[in-house]
């Protein structure tokens, strides 16, 4: 009697969850039409966080890798969006593209000395890739070694453009991870997150698995990072794979709630519009953002979505199939 | 090929110095089982105290010590007792982003405070050279950061071998649940070491301060190249530690004299990485002991 | 009696929380963000908005110090009747800066400047300090056309960003006015003609290492380039070897402070003693110098773009470089420093600009800016079809001083023979 109404009740919450992400959706969507140029410049940023963050958010929470070296990622990405548009003419939206599959052909090679190293090795390992990075292309006279490139094919790229492009980069995201979390890969994912030595008794390739993650993760970022950079214009190896992107990836995951898919889109909004705020009191913003971690870690380890999830019972988006 | 002497001192004399730098790093990863991302800039803190320290009281560096040590243990006993003992355990992330946190609000409260001109504890060894040859000279600055390395790192040895204090230590991280049955209170011991670690925080800021400049956001900086000398000397071995930054020291140097100064840091992070993915746990670590 | 497993358990529905948090959300960004739907502007407009993006603090700071007092200083003379006339509004209108501090970032830098011209819609931008600084101030301008008046960075490492529309440079050239110098410089002093380079792989080394190494050869020097390295090389041994072993006698670069003062001292603990040495962007500031430490600053030599011997006056107040440095020194305690010429010439060109413009239309204020033709505090500003004009650029040398440790003398004016020399290039003693 209690499972056949279990079922039901199932069955009856999802249509209602989806009304409410479309009202959003498009609520976001008419935003051009009626907001001013700083909150479009406000929402694009909101949009490219969540989704880089989403995608740290899978390689942390739930695949186990915690990167801190996803600027890998979004220098590569950022320096193929210069170099194809400044020295071969390619379209923008091209160059974008090559930038993610540039990236994930990164990610394969680098998997090789990084899938060796595990936990908290795998994390050091990963910054000092970037930093191996950033002092290669400081060096590299084929991008004008320090010098920086200037992005002037993004001159004529409108706002509206960058927009729409970074909130579909968002929702793309969070579509992504929940659609992977339903497949096999997701139960594999989930399988490991609790036992790996378990998982792999059962059958699931944990190299492959994390593997894919990796992969996808670094396409993704590989985009995301382009399009941040139509709206940054100049790119420069320090700055671009500096350890700074890494450090607000990771703010706003774990105030979110790690591991939790609503737990980026959360964190991102808040981290978005602290920063806001806080543009014009410099060290302070910082300062705070640090403090808030601490905090956040300290008394809600879960992140604000995953203790509201804890506390009060229910989620929106999880993934679970019961 | 003799020139070839002078970058191979150096790089064994810096050697030193970076074991000074990694020897706290060392320990906490070892016994703790945490890796403090803040390390490199509670060294800068500890420069600045110097810094205050110095130009209040009017006393050199080395001098300074003495205000700076207690401060340092202090500081390292407080933060490990009510900010990192209650993260323990309780996973990977937590402690990592606790110490990431720190590691921001230290260095942006260090720039509020004093500013991001570079800065140096002055004294006059720094520009003092013995001549051994035409081609070859000792940088005195270099040689006292050697010495006190070398001597850290090996009353630390001492330390923990011989002290009661220095076993129980290695006891409650060997095994906390059996250190507690003999009545060691690990919560207080953890945070004890974390004092001491900070200690010789204290001692290798001291040394990056009067050797080279600093300004409040130089902490990452170091704290990758202690990273270098844990991993590649392996953590928690005192010998590890010395081995380690003789060997990051040397090849950083061997870098830049054969590949040219712009590659100096690369030649660094390339051992760190084949090392990462061939023997994690360093020359002289225990295997299988990561997290 | 089941039914109500998931939806009541602790008294708050889903549809309530997510309700409220949409809404909070949203009634959050619209009460931080004051243009959620785009204002009527010339109703209100009650000042002319400049944007202003300062190194406050970071690696740079250095250079942002002297403001805000310099361009609080320049708007109170702007304002002092009451301000700007503007025809489309019939009156006089205050000049207001809004200055924001860029970190020294790159990244922050571009951030603040789309933020100031989309959030605070100012009427035009104000860019100086380093190319690190400047690039990404410009390049936001010209995507966002906006008019901008930038000076303070070499012009080679500005010039790649363009063809520029809607900016107006004003700052000297690598190759036509610093190598000059050096060589009028150089020249003062006997030496062997071997020249070492020491430069970051940053704009503004790579942009002095590449002109010096094609300039130098024709002219009987031989330039020795050990490769540049990234900020925060701390030990320079390699480098030093290579220019002992080639008998360097002249030492030029250009570095940041912090690799300069490792570098420099480590030259002394190694024995390197070269006769002259000129380094670029490292040694421009008192502070900088007396970090070094001890003596080993007297005779290093640099850049000197502005002092307070130029003997130009400010066309706003009417006072002279040296008048300028000490109203600055009185107030503040600090010995001068070379950007504040620059920070008050940027007022000088806005003011004047305005004056002609009369009008907040971006197109005829930018028509204004590229008319200019004005001696400002740091000489004659007249920009050419490529929208930058070259300010002039005379050789100094750090001596120990006076009044402060240590003082900046002029060794080097051959190309501008207006600028008093106060004294002649000295070897550094051994």
């Amino acid at each position: 009697m209690a499972k056949q109404e279990g079922l039901r009740n199932v069955k009856t919450k999802k249509p209602w969850r989806w009304w409410i992400g479309l009202l959003i959706l498009g609520l976001l969507l008419s935003i051009p039409g009626w907001a001013s140029q700083y909150t479009i410049l406000v929402f694009t940023l909101f949009g490219l966080y969540l989704a880089l963050a989403q995608m740290w958010n899978l390689l942390a929470g739930y695949t186990g890798l915690i990167s801190l070296g996803q600027q890998i990622f979004i220098g590569v990405g950022a320096y193929t969006l210069a170099v194809m548009t400044l020295y071969f003419n390619w379209p923008i939206w091209l160059s974008i593209l090559a930038g993610g599959v540039i990236c994930a052909g990164l990610a394969l090679l680098l998997s090789i000395p990084l899938f060796r190293m595990s936990g908290v090795y795998f994390a050091i390992g990963s910054w000092i890739v970037a930093e191996t990075l950033m002092i290669w292309f400081s060096n590299w006279a084929y991008t004008k070694k320090g010098m920086g490139l200037f992005i002037k094919a993004a001159y004529t790229v409108s706002i509206n453009q960058v927009y729409y492009a970074s909130i579909t980069m968002g929702v793309f995201s969070i579509a992504l991870v929940y659609v992977l979390l339903k497949t096999k890969l997701g139960l594999a994912l989930m399988a490991m997150r609790d036992d790996v030595g378990a998982a792999e008794g059962v059958g699931i390739n944990s190299f492959m698995a994390k593997l894919w993650c990796f992969l996808i993760a670094s396409f993704v970022t590989g985009i995301t990072a382009g399009i941040l950079y139509l709206n940054q214009v100049f790119v420069q190896p320090y700055s671009a794979f500096g350890i700074e992107w890494t450090v607000r990836l990771c703010f706003i995951v774990i105030i979110g709630g790690i591991g939790t898919i609503e737990g980026p889109i959360i964190g991102a909004l808040i981290f978005v519009l602290l920063q806001q705020y806080l543009a014009e009191y410099a060290s302070i913003s910082l300062i705070l953002l640090g403090s808030i971690s601490v905090v956040v870690m300290l008394a809600f380890p879960k992140g604000l979505v995953g203790t509201i999830q804890d506390r009060l019972g229910f989620e929106m988006l999880s993934p679970r199939r019961s | 090929m003799q020139d070839v002497f002078q970058p191979l001192i150096n790089g064994i004399l810096l050697g030193g110095i970076y074991a000074a730098v990694g020897v706290g790093l060392s320990m906490i990863f070892g016994i703790v089982r945490m890796v403090n991302l803040a390390h490199g800039d509670l060294m800068i803190l500890s420069s600045y105290i110097m810094l205050a320290t110095c130009g209040i009281l009017g006393i050199n560096p080395y001098t300074s010590l003495i205000v700076a040590l207690p401060v340092m243990f202090g500081l390292g006993y407080g933060i490990q007792k009510y900010i990192l003992n209650r993260v323990l355990g309780a996973g990977m992330e937590p402690p990592l982003i606790v110490a990431f946190g720190l590691s921001i609000i230290l260095q942006n409260t260090l720039l509020l405070i004093f500013s991001p001109d570079a800065r140096s504890l002055q004294t006059s060894l720094s520009i003092k050279s013995i001549d051994l040859t035409q081609t070859v000279s000792i940088p005195v600055i270099y040689l006292v950061g050697f010495v006190f390395g070398v001597g850290t790192v090996s009353i630390l040895q001492l330390f923990f071998r011989s002290t009661f204090l220095g076993r129980a230590i290695r006891a409650a991280s060997d095994d906390e649940m059996a250190a507690q049955y003999m009545g060691i209170n690990t919560q207080t011991i953890f945070a004890v070491a974390m004092g001491i670690a900070m200690m010789t925080a204290a001692i290798a800021g001291m040394l990056i301060g009067t050797t080279f400049t600093f300004f409040p956001h130089t902490g990452p900086q170091y704290l990758i190249i202690a990273f270098g000398v844990v991993i590649i000397g392996g953590a928690g071995s005192m010998i590890g530690t010395l081995a380690g930054g003789l060997i990051l020291g040397i090849a950083q140097l061997m870098g830049a004299y054969f590949l040219g100064s712009g590659y100096q840091l690369l030649a660094g992070y390339v051992i760190l990485i084949i090392v990462l993915a061939i023997r994690p746990q360093g020359l002289f670590g225990k295997a299988g002991r990561a997290a | 009696m089941k039914k109500a497993l998931n939806n009541d358990r602790h008294g708050i529905t889903r549809r309530r929380f997510i309700k409220t948090t949409a809404m909070g959300s949203i009634a959050l960004a619209g009460s931080g963000l004051p243009g959620l739907a785009p204002k009527a502007m010339a109703a209100k407009k009650d000042h002319i908005l400049v944007g202003r993006c300062n190194p406050s603090t970071g690696a740079l700071a250095a250079f942002g110090e002297p403001s805000p007092w310099i361009d609080d200083r320049a708007v109170a003379r702007i304002n002092k009747d009451g301000g700007l006339f503007i025809e489309e509004l019939g009156k006089k209108l205050p000049v207001k800066v809004k200055m924001l501090d860029t970190e020294s970032d790159s990244t922050k830098a571009a951030e603040l400047a789309a933020r100031l011209i989309l959030n605070d819609k100012i009427d035009i931008m104000i860019a100086l300090h380093t190319p690190g600084m400047v690039n990404p101030v410009t390049a936001t301008c010209e995507r966002f056309q906006v008019p901008c008046i930038s000076l303070d960075a070499p012009l080679e490492a500005w010039l790649p960003g363009g063809p520029y529309t809607w900016t107006h440079h004003a700052f000297w050239s690598v190759e036509k006015d610093f190598f000059p110098v050096c060589k009028g410089m150089w020249s003062q002093v006997e030496t062997n003609k071997i020249v070492g380079l020491l430069a970051n792989n940053d704009p503004d080394g790579i942009a002095f290492g590449d002109a010096f190494k094609q300039l130098l050869p024709p002219l009987g020097y031989k330039i020795i380039d050990p490769g540049s390295f990234p900020y925060g090389t701390q030990d320079f041994t390699s480098l030093i070897n290579t220019w002992k072993k080639e008998n360097v006698e002249i030492l030029f670069g250009n570095v940041i402070t912090p690799d300069f003062i490792n570098c420099w001292r480590q030259c002394h603990q190694m024995g390197f003693k070269p006769k002259i040495a000129t380094v670029a962007r490292a040694i421009l500031f008192p502070a900088s110098v007396e970090a070094l430490g001890g003596d080993i600053a007297s005779g290093l030599s640099t850049e000197v773009w502005w002092s307070p011997h130029h003997p130009f006056s400010s066309s706003l107040t009417g006072e002279s470089a040296m008048a300028l440095c000490n109203a600055y020194t009185e107030k503040t305690g600090k010995q001068w420093s070379q950007p504040i010429g620059f920070k008050h010439a940027a007022y000088e060109i806005l003011y004047d600009a305005l004056t002609r413009a009369k009008t907040l239309k971006k197109n005829e204020l930018l028509k204004a800016i590229a008319d200019t033709d004005l001696d400002t505090i740091v000489g004659p500003i007249k920009y050419n079809d490529q929208h930058y004009s070259r300010t002039p650029l005379v050789g100094g040398q750090w001596v120990k001083g006076e009044q402060f440790p240590f003082e900046l003398q002029i060794v080097q004016n051959q190309k501008h023979p207006e600028i008093p020399a106060t004294g002649t290039l000295t070897p550094l003693n051994g």
